[in-house]
């Protein structure tokens, strides 16, 4: 049967919506089926996430929009699968699209409809805490952005039909049914929440001041209910005394599941701390079990969340909530640690709610023919962490185990990977390339501007005067042509624009409608298609930021509109087309660090058929796991490790050099040199390479100095050494008495300050096995937390009923082992304060794992990529991006990135592999257009650009006798921070440029039209504020309508000239705003923005400007209400400043 | 490098506010943080704002110069525009200044900063430190390296003085470095605590007095030959 | 180097190695000296104060000139006196100069310091000098002294002047080794006397005196009776590497609530707390160490010199 190139992806959340695009990006046709209406998934809801406390929707967004317009995925919303007949690599699947009432290829989003519908309805998104219409969008960010009537709700009025100008309703439409050939199945169903309603737990449902935790993080949202604010449901007071409840509808057999949901430790503790944030006088108190916080950085996290915040941890599992009819206050019965009974009252209880399979799943599996487990979850296997029972049909996230969003992306990715082996022979097969006209050169020539103004229904039309605003743009200078149409977004005025672009001879176009976040990749399809190079376009957003936040004043938003046009016309006056440059890709791959999860990624590269270099320091493959002989489920992993040892051998493609060291790393994605030298001998080998993997693994922990009598005795052995014993010389544990384990050796102290993840399980693991030798032996587990997330709960229970005794112990009083003549003890203080001594015949360290600090430091010199305090290397995103680094083209994977279990490095080197086959697979890598340029006979090498670059793709270079700074252009991103800092003016931002942007301000200045006072310029990155910008139109917060704003990609690309401009212009206030310092899209260009605004800031003064007229603010993508607030707040501060003093214009000029 | 800081502008303004069309320059030589047309067109901003708070007109180019205390360069950059300008303000440390002055001998340029010290970059923590003062008599060679004119608030020859605390200065709070300490370390380090332990005697300080010349590429004719003192 | 004749009787005294004691005057910002005249009186007239310092400028603080009351306390007190003096305000020409004053008015003890940098001072913009150092000071009080010359080696009009002086030293240096290091240095060239600074910590001080023995030179431990609870407190916030022990710190503190309104009582209290706590101190030190003696830094605080140096 012949393999088929293309891809059904089942799931929309950010699972799906990763692996959808690591299979498009590696040349496949996806077909993206999600059940809802928008894809994003549970994220779409999340307020904050640990641990970064970055702002789910702003890093989430730019991944929904990047999915929702990508050319080989085709999205299917409101989709189930109905069907599957065929074979791995040629599947036939029945799909069924329930209706929408609505077409949606006409429906262009605007939301009409919405507001006319008379049925007040639940919103689920915000988890029944605010109203919704009957016709309605999940969220303000959804893509694609379509309307959708819920038949259950509608009442049949045909309110909507009548408002949609664009004539997208039909109440007539039926459910769709579609077939799809596809070669592979990634599933990524995702999961339920534990729901309490129904057995009333915890008085959930009963008491309105009992909530759950994914109510909470809507509460939290500055897009929630509440704007932010944080009040309880019964009275929408502030509740100041919180409770936390862990474990609801986990490790508990009656309710739930007995297994751990692995994140609500976590999302927990982010909940208390973003509470505490938001209001001070908020007092959280968390109960819970054990603290299970075994990712990356997250025991500093509830250190901090402990220590900075104040959050009180208490360990106990509550039995029983009251509630006091009177206040709606909660009384909390529970048992302290020391045992006794206490209780404590509470305003608001939030239920930290454990992940479920959900009934969806159960039935998807059917009708896939897959294998669930006793749970109810997908069966997988530990070391095909991402294969279903039935071949072709991959899993990832949620629906295998619970886990948090890395390691959901990580098998998102690792899916991808394993679908690329199956599938690479008809890779690139069904996907389209376009063919597009020759560009026009258009170099020289005057500029021939037309431009295009939206009435988008009545959104735009019904506030702004859109004829007078055409009139308007037709008599400004350059302007050749212009028009309005009823959806400039629709197809016909797609290819109306076509045709003008020919008729005119035009040569720059401009759109005035909704916002370029979303629509500029659309235009700049239309004009390249007419053969306009598509950076010859601009958009105007007279909706988002004019029409929707100024309702009530059609004359200033009009006056307004006509203003962004201007300052769209004066920019597209300075366009220049871009040409993306195009870079071929060396199909080859380098890999670091030969153990389980070198060989894993090596392997997949190979499989695919692309060239590896396997390196690897010792002289032995195999890295830390030729220690371990079992997991915990009892797979084997000596076998595993025999026969990836063999596989790599063996593989023609795999090129394994031993006893190796890199002397010297050149290049960049797609084109890298390393000289490495290898084996005995020191022969010495160059290759040519187009990704690097890392995969340099970690250490155990050896105890030093004598630690618990380590190396002094050999009553004192590791887990590992343990280990050995158990598997090859089982004999010797027969005539034990009493194992002690002593947990967290090495781990969570000052030097190590995380928890080493595996530690708890390969414990519990040689427990279990010694018991099995051995029943009669006692053994006590000495412990801080037991971390056995996810399904390894089952086996700490099972450990548990075989009488293994576990005993908490403070980490303030370590366990102290004494051994003289007579006696070998351990002493140890319990959690409840009581001290005991145990003798014991052998005491086993679980000692953690620790980086190889020298080696990660010299590597991640030579990779110029960044390491944590602990020399873990520091991925591209912790949360979004944990198999890449910032850098293009090199990527991590394994216990180099942080503590993982052999499974959890199989998935990270599967996804590790995956991200790299996005760039191997392609011949040519284009980069991006918008990127920065160095001008060197302008560079004075300060390398001032290198010192603010977050990527390493600028600075100063010596070659041929030149010194100067170059960009290159495949690392750029575009944020513009170098061109801004850079002082000799050699540097040019491009799209966003100085040239381009000062005429804007001059425009937005200009005061010519109406009485415009106070005039108000606003400098928005694009991710963040222009963005929370956008959300106050989505949202229809109105402000004043003095504001002009002008987008750049990064408040970091905001030179301190743009301000004192702006002044100079006659601006009587000048905004800058930007994404909060951590959330940057350009991991720190802010900081950069903050300094520069800051030395601003100080200068206004004695320039004789109020300081109170500059204004410096980060918005968030969903602090829409915040914006406006901001810009209402503003502007009656510069109303009472009264207008800067009416100033002459002069030309400026600058000469070198 | 010559480490600079700009003034206030208020203290730039007032030296220029009779003026009406001033010439900014930016000096890409040595000067850091760097000054070149970027920060001269920022600054000539500032300025035009200042006149304008006081209902003032100021017209303004913003140039950079390659080095300004380089006559030859500074004169080929700038002399094309000097005749449009009342004034002339240079973002170059005190040398360009000068030489500005001297070049161009019709017309006054201003300083808009003060120059700070010869100094380099700390990357690691975002300074720029002074390490040597062109004393003119160079220790580094007895002390490690570490330069006690420049590192030392009193300029001791034989140092610590008692106003050292765990190797920190008393002079600005006991956080900067104690030189004296520091060369300590480096000596010992080296396991060369015999130059420590020398005296130095009084220092020759007519090297370290204004103003100093040297003399360089000099043609010498038959009757200058300096003559061998004979012993 | 072979030793100087001793010029100064308080130099004299130490090399007969009797355990002496010498305090401390500190002329401020004054016109009228009476007050640095009647402290002087008062330690004359314990007899047991061998010779006072005269502070030059403590502080970096701008005071009257430590020559003249150097002089006027030797001349109408008939204490002897140890003039201080810092390289922070005066380039060679002046140091020799005012060198060459003093010694025409019978100072007899120098010693040299490097002073408090202006910038600690109450004029902090002033420039300071720091020609010299005070290594080279006692370089050049050694010309003046042994070759009759400056530093030039121009002769002096009459020949030699007679003059001993002395460094300074402090026991709590951190790093202690460079200190040692820089001590040996003075003597090498020239320092007949070391005066340390305070000490709290009889340990650290033994410990401290312990390794200057290899200088061979008299040695006198600087120690600083506490007026007040606001100058202990003063000292251990202002003064890092200088700490006022807990327990003395506390007993003053006391003492200070204690007798809030009773001045006399208050001052007893005080006096009381600082016999208790440096004569064991002092005793411990002439007992364990080669001292030559204490220099007692009771500045202002003349009325505890007879109780405290009563048995000794």
């Amino acid at each position: 049967m012949k393999k088929v190139g293309s891809v059904l992806v089942v799931g929309g959340g950010i699972a799906g919506m990763q692996a959808s695009m690591d299979m498009a990006d590696s040349g496949y046709k996806v077909y993206l089926v999600e059940s809802t209406m928008s894809i994003g998934g549970v994220m779409s809801q999340l307020d904050k996430t640990f641990p970064t406390n970055d702002c789910a929707i702003c890093i989430l967004a730019p991944k929904l929009v990047a999915t929702g317009r990508h050319e080989n995925i085709t999205l299917l919303i409101n989709t189930t699968l109905e069907k599957i007949t065929g074979k791995a690599g040629n599947f036939t699947v029945d799909l069924k699209q329930q209706s929408l009432f609505l077409d949606q290829e006409t429906c262009t989003g605007c939301g009409v409809c919405a507001q006319e519908c008379p049925v007040e309805a639940i919103d689920f998104f915000n988890e029944g805490l605010s109203k919704r219409s009957a016709i309605s969008v999940k969220f303000p960010q959804a893509v694609p952005l379509v309307f959708s009537i819920d038949q259950d709700l509608c009442i049949g009025c045909g309110f909507c039909k009548g408002v949609c100008k664009a004539k997208a309703i039909d109440y007539t439409l039926e459910d769709k049914k579609t077939t799809l050939n596809v070669g592979a199945l990634i599933l990524a169903p995702g999961f339920d929440e534990y729901d309490p309603e129904p057995t009333q737990h915890y008085g959930f449902g009963k008491y309105p001041n009992v909530v759950t935790s994914i109510q909470f993080e809507r509460i939290l949202s500055a897009s929630g209910p509440h704007s932010g604010l944080i009040l309880r449901p019964s009275d929408g007071i502030i509740p100041k005394k919180i409770a936390f409840l862990q474990c609801v509808g986990s490790r508990d057999k009656r309710h739930g599941g007995e297994y751990c949901s692995s994140v609500c430790c976590m999302y927990t503790a982010k909940e208390a701390v973003i509470a505490k944030e938001h209001m001070p006088i908020v007092q959280p108190t968390i109960f819970s079990m054990d603290i299970r916080a075994c990712g990356k950085d997250f025991d500093k996290y509830i250190e901090r969340a402990q220590e900075e915040y104040g959050v009180n941890y208490i360990r106990s599992r509550i039995s029983s909530i009251k509630e006091i009819p009177e206040s709606n206050n909660l009384i909390l019965n529970y048992e302290s640690e020391d045992g006794k009974i206490a209780n404590e009252t509470f305003n608001l209880v939030v239920l930290a709610v454990g992940a479920l399979p959900n009934q969806s799943t159960k039935e998807l599996a059917k009708t896939l023919k897959i294998d669930l487990n006793e749970e109810n979850f997908c069966k997988t296997k530990p070391f095909s962490p991402v294969e279903t029972s039935r071949e072709g049909i991959y899993v990832c996230g949620m629906f295998s185990e619970p886990k948090d969003i890395p390691e959901t992306v990580v098998e998102a990715s690792a899916a991808a990977g394993a679908v690329n082996v199956l599938l690479s022979e008809v890779r690139n097969t069904l996907i389209e390339e376009k063919v597009l006209p020759k560009e026009i050169d258009n170099i020289g020539k005057p500029p021939r501007i037309g431009v295009f103004v939206c009435h988008c229904g009545i959104n735009i039309a019904g506030v702004v005067d859109v004829p007078a605003v055409v009139d308007y743009a037709s008599r400004l200078s350059d302007v050749i042509y212009a028009e309005r149409n009823l959806y400039t977004c629709s197809a016909d005025t797609q290819s109306n624009i076509k045709e003008k672009i020919k008729e005119f001879n035009l040569n720059r176009v401009i759109v005035a409608s909704c916002t370029p976040r979303t629509h500029e990749p659309l235009f700049q399809a239309t004009i390249r298609e007419a053969g306009l190079n598509k950076y010859l376009f601009d958009l105007a957003n007279i909706r988002d930021q004019c029409s929707w936040v100024h309702m009530h004043e059609p004359k200033e938003a009009t006056e307004k509109a006509m203003d962004l046009v201007r300052m769209a016309v004066a920019k597209a006056r300075k366009l220049v087309p871009l040409q993306e440059q195009q870079v071929s890709v060396i199909h080859k791959g380098m890999v670091i660090g030969g153990g389980v999860a070198g060989m894993t990624a090596a392997l997949n590269l190979a499989d695919q058929g692309f060239e590896v270099f396997l390196i690897e320091k010792s002289d032995k493959l195999g890295g830390i796991s030729n220690k371990i002989y079992q997991t915990i489920e009892n797979y084997d992993v000596q076998e595993l490790i025999v026969d990836l040892i063999k596989r790599v051998n063996d593989h023609k493609l795999v090129n394994v050099f031993l006893n190796a060291k890199i002397n010297s790393i050149g290049g960049y994605v797609c084109n890298f040199t390393t000289n490495i030298v290898f084996g005995k001998d020191k022969q010495k080998k160059e290759f040519q390479h187009g990704i690097i993997i890392v995969a340099t693994g970690a250490n155990e922990y050896v105890p030093k100095d004598g630690e618990f009598l380590y190396g002094k005795t050999d009553k004192v052995i590791l887990q590992s050494e343990l280990e050995k014993v158990l598997f090859t010389d089982s004999e010797k544990i027969k005539g034990l008495k009493t194992i002690v384990m002593i947990q967290c050796v090495g781990s969570r102290n000052e030097e190590n300050p995380y928890c080493s993840r595996m530690c708890c399980s390969e414990a519990i693991k040689n427990a279990i096995k010694a018991k099995e030798i051995n029943p009669e032996l006692n053994i006590i587990v000495l412990f801080r937390d037991i971390r056995t997330y996810g399904f390894k709960e089952k086996y700490y229970n099972i450990a548990r009923e075989k009488g293994i005794v576990f005993l908490r112990f403070d980490n303030k009083f370590l366990p102290e082992i004494t051994q003289n003549e007579t006696q070998f003890s351990v002493d140890v203080a319990t959690s409840r304060g009581d001290k005991i001594t145990i003798n014991a015949d052998l005491v086993a360290l679980s000692a953690g794992i620790v980086s190889d600090r020298e080696g990660n430091e010299t590597l991640a010199k030579m990779l110029k990529v960044p390491t944590n305090n602990e020399k873990f290397f520091l991925e591209a995103h912790v949360k979004l991006r944990p198999s890449d680094f910032a850098t293009d083209g090199i990527f991590l994977c394994g216990t180099a990135r942080g503590c993982a279990t052999i499974s959890e490095s199989i998935a990270q080197a599967l996804s590790a592999a995956s991200r790299a086959t996005t760039i191997l697979s392609k011949d040519i890598l284009v980069t991006e257009g918008v990127i920065s340029k160095v001008d060197p006979a302008l560079c004075i090498s300060c390398n001032r650009c290198a010192d603010v670059c977050n990527y390493g793709a600028v600075g100063v270079k010596y070659e041929q006798g030149l010194m100067i700074s170059e960009v290159n252009p495949l690392l750029c991103k575009g944020c513009g921070d170098c061109a801004a800092e850079c002082p000799a003016g050699a540097i040019t931002m491009s799209h966003f440029g100085n040239f381009q942007i000062e005429p804007m301000i001059a425009e937005a200045a200009r005061v010519e039209f109406g009485n415009g006072r106070p005039r108000i310029i606003a400098f928005l990155c694009n991710w963040c504020s222009y963005a929370g910008a956008d959300l106050a139109g989505v949202s229809r917060y109105q402000y004043p309508p003095n504001v002009r704003t002008i987008r750049v990609m990064c408040s970091g690309g905001i030179s301190k000239s743009f301000i004192l401009q702006a002044f100079l212009e006659g601006a009587d206030g000048v905004f800058v705003g930007g994404c909060h310092i951590g959330d940057c899209h350009y991991i720190a260009g802010n900081h950069d923005a903050l300094r520069r605004t800051l030395e601003i800031e100080s200068d206004l003064e004695s320039i004789g400007i109020n300081p109170d007229r500059f204004m410096r603010k980060w918005v968030s993508a969903s602090e829409g209400k915040i914006f406006s607030d901001t810009m209402t707040e503003f502007v009656e501060k510069i109303k009472k400043l009264g207008p800067l003093e009416s100033g002459f214009k002069k030309s400026i000029e600058i000469v070198k | 490098m010559i480490i600079t800081q700009q003034k206030n502008i208020e203290e730039i303004y007032d030296m220029v506010k009779q003026y009406s069309k001033i010439l900014v320059a930016g000096c890409d030589g040595c000067c850091q943080p760097p000054r070149s047309i970027n920060e001269a067109k920022v600054l000539a901003q500032m300025l035009e704002l200042k006149a304008r708070s006081e209902g003032k007109e100021l017209k303004w180019k913003a140039i950079t110069v390659l080095r300004q205390c380089d006559d030859r360069i500074a004169a080929t950059t700038v002399r094309p525009f000097i005749e449009q300008y009342d004034a002339i303000v240079s973002l170059s440390c005190g040398l360009g200044i000068v030489m500005m002055n001297r070049i161009f001998d019709n017309i006054l340029t201003f300083p808009a900063q003060n120059s700070m010290f010869g100094g380099a970059e700390n990357n690691a923590e975002n300074t720029f430190a002074e390490y040597c003062e062109t004393c003119g008599e160079c220790l580094l060679g007895v002390t490690g390296g570490v330069c006690p004119m420049a590192g030392c608030a009193k300029n001791l020859s034989n140092g610590p003085c008692g106003g050292t605390v765990t190797g920190k200065c008393e002079v600005g709070g006991y956080t900067h470095e104690c030189a004296w300490v520091k060369i300590y370390e480096r000596l010992k380090k080296f396991n060369r605590l015999d130059l420590f332990t020398k005296y130095r005697p009084p220092r020759n300080y007519r090297n370290w007095s204004s103003p100093r010349f040297i003399e360089i590429n000099k043609s010498y004719t038959n009757e200058e030959e300096p003559k061998k003192e004979e012993k | 180097m072979a030793k100087r004749p001793a010029y100064s009787n308080l130099v004299k005294t130490m090399r007969e190695s009797k355990f002496l004691f010498t305090g401390e005057l500190e002329p401020k910002k004054m016109v009228d000296l009476s007050s640095i005249l009647h402290s002087a009186e008062e330690m004359k007239k314990t007899g047991k104060i061998t010779a006072a310092n005269v502070t030059d400028g403590p502080q970096g603080d701008a005071y009257t000139c430590s020559m003249v009351p150097c002089h006027l306390v030797q001349e109408k007190v008939g204490l002897e006196t140890i003039w201080q003096m810092t390289v922070r305000d005066r380039n060679r020409i002046a140091l020799f100069g005012d060198i060459l004053g003093g010694s025409i008015l019978g100072l007899r003890n120098l010693l040299a310091l490097t002073g408090d940098h202006s910038a600690l001072g109450d004029n902090k913009n002033a420039r300071p000098v720091y020609d010299l150092d005070s290594t080279q000071l006692i370089d050049l009080v050694s010309k003046m002294v042994d070759d009759g010359t400056d530093l030039e080696g121009n002769e002096i009009e009459g020949g030699k002047i007679e003059m001993n002086v002395g460094c300074a030293a402090n026991p709590n240096s951190n790093p202690r080794e460079p200190e040692i290091l820089k001590v040996g240095r003075k003597v090498e060239v020239g320092a007949d006397f070391i005066q340390t600074q305070t000490s709290f910590d009889i340990d650290d001080a033994k410990e401290f005196l312990k390794e200057l023995e290899k200088f061979n030179v008299p040695v006198l431990l600087g120690l600083f009776p506490i007026k007040n609870y606001g100058i202990a407190w003063y000292f251990n916030e202002n003064i890092p590497g200088v700490s006022v022990p807990k327990d003395l710190l506390a007993a003053l503190k006391t003492a200070k609530k204690q007798y809030k309104e009773d001045k006399k009582k208050r001052n007893e209290a005080i006096d009381k707390i600082n016999i208790d706590f440096f004569e064991p101190f002092i005793k411990e030190i002439q007992k364990t160490t080669k001292a030559a003696g204490i220099h007692c830094m009771a500045v202002h605080y003349e009325r505890l010199f007879e109780p405290l140096l009563k048995n000794f």
